[in-house]
């Protein structure tokens, strides 16, 4: 009888055993289920998190607990991505090109139906049909200078100074894509 | 009365840069060392959230001002270690006399004695 009640102790303790390594491994697939947490991003997160429960451990906590408390710490992996996609450079730079290429390919037959009632640089004053800069290649280098001015201001582009560390803070405004747009309407 | 509490979040933002730097120029370290060290300086005051300082970290590379160098620590275990750069130095020597400049400001006008740039 009493060797049967042990059986069934341990068969429970089995069952309920917590396994640190394959709840770190779970943990590293949902990391990897996010696009801009690289391999190095991840190793690096598994190291601070496994340095994180060793210190719970020492303070009393048992594995279970210790990893539930440095995975919360750590924060959501979605937050995580969002985190460190505005810390990659070359993202960024990505984003930046294709927000000019988006800005400019609209910005281009709207300004094109306004130069059809006023000349792009004196809205309002000179009618179109006196101008001989419409079209020309002037008129498209200060459509593409209106553009990247325009994104800039928005705050498209690499915006790592301004942008940094939002999710760790959520300080900073994000960028006004509307005030771009206002700009290339006014040009 | 006034109560301290913990940093405001704009106000510890801005400071991340300044702070990493500094405790990287003191000698190499690495993330989870660096919330540590900030924590305790700090009084646990200045409360980073841990995964979110490796983006930054991150970004200070990609800016040229730290590098780093993953290593086997004494417990076997691998860590990705980080050093301040020449360039990062010479960043940290502008930070430093920004928020110096910030600090004298204040300390006038609080009529606190300030410290020397």
């Amino acid at each position: 009888m009493a060797d049967c009640s042990q059986h069934l102790v341990q068969i429970m303790e089995s069952q309920t055993r917590f396994d640190l390594n394959a709840a770190v491994q779970k943990w590293l697939q949902e990391l990897a289920a996010q696009p801009n947490l690289t391999l190095e991003a991840r190793r690096e997160l598994e190291a601070h998190v496994r340095d994180t429960v060793t210190e719970l451990q020492g303070r009393g906590l048992n594995d279970e607990e210790s990893f539930w408390l440095a995975r919360r710490r750590a924060g959501q992996p979605s937050e995580l991505n969002q985190e460190f996609g505005k810390a990659d450079p070359a993202k960024a730079c990505r984003e930046g090109v294709l927000w000019i290429a988006v800005v400019f390919f609209c910005s281009v037959p709207l300004a094109r139906m306004l130069a059809r009632f006023y000349h792009p640089l004196t809205v309002g004053l000179i009618p179109v049909k006196h101008s001989k800069t419409l079209g020309s290649p002037s008129h498209l280098v200060i459509d593409l200078s209106a553009c990247g001015l325009a994104c800039r201001f928005c705050g498209a582009g690499p915006r790592q100074q301004k942008g940094q560390g939002v999710a760790l803070f959520n300080s900073f405004p994000e960028p006004r894509f509307d005030r771009g747009l206002l700009f290339v309407l006014g040009h | 009365m006034y109560k301290s509490a913990m940093l405001a979040k704009d106000l510890v933002a801005a400071s991340s840069k300044p702070l990493v730097l500094s405790i990287l120029a003191e000698g190499e370290n690495y993330g989870y060392e660096i919330i540590k060290r900030v924590r305790e300086l700090s009084g646990g005051r200045i409360e980073w959230s841990d995964g979110m300082l490796y983006p930054v970290l991150h970004r200070l590379e990609g800016e040229g001002l730290i590098r780093s160098e993953w290593k086997e620590a004494n417990t076997g275990r691998q860590r990705k270690y980080y050093r301040i750069s020449a360039k990062g130095r010479q960043n940290l020597a502008g930070e430093r006399d920004q928020w110096l400049t910030v600090h004298n400001t204040l300390c006038k006008l609080w009529n606190l004695k300030p410290v020397s740039i």
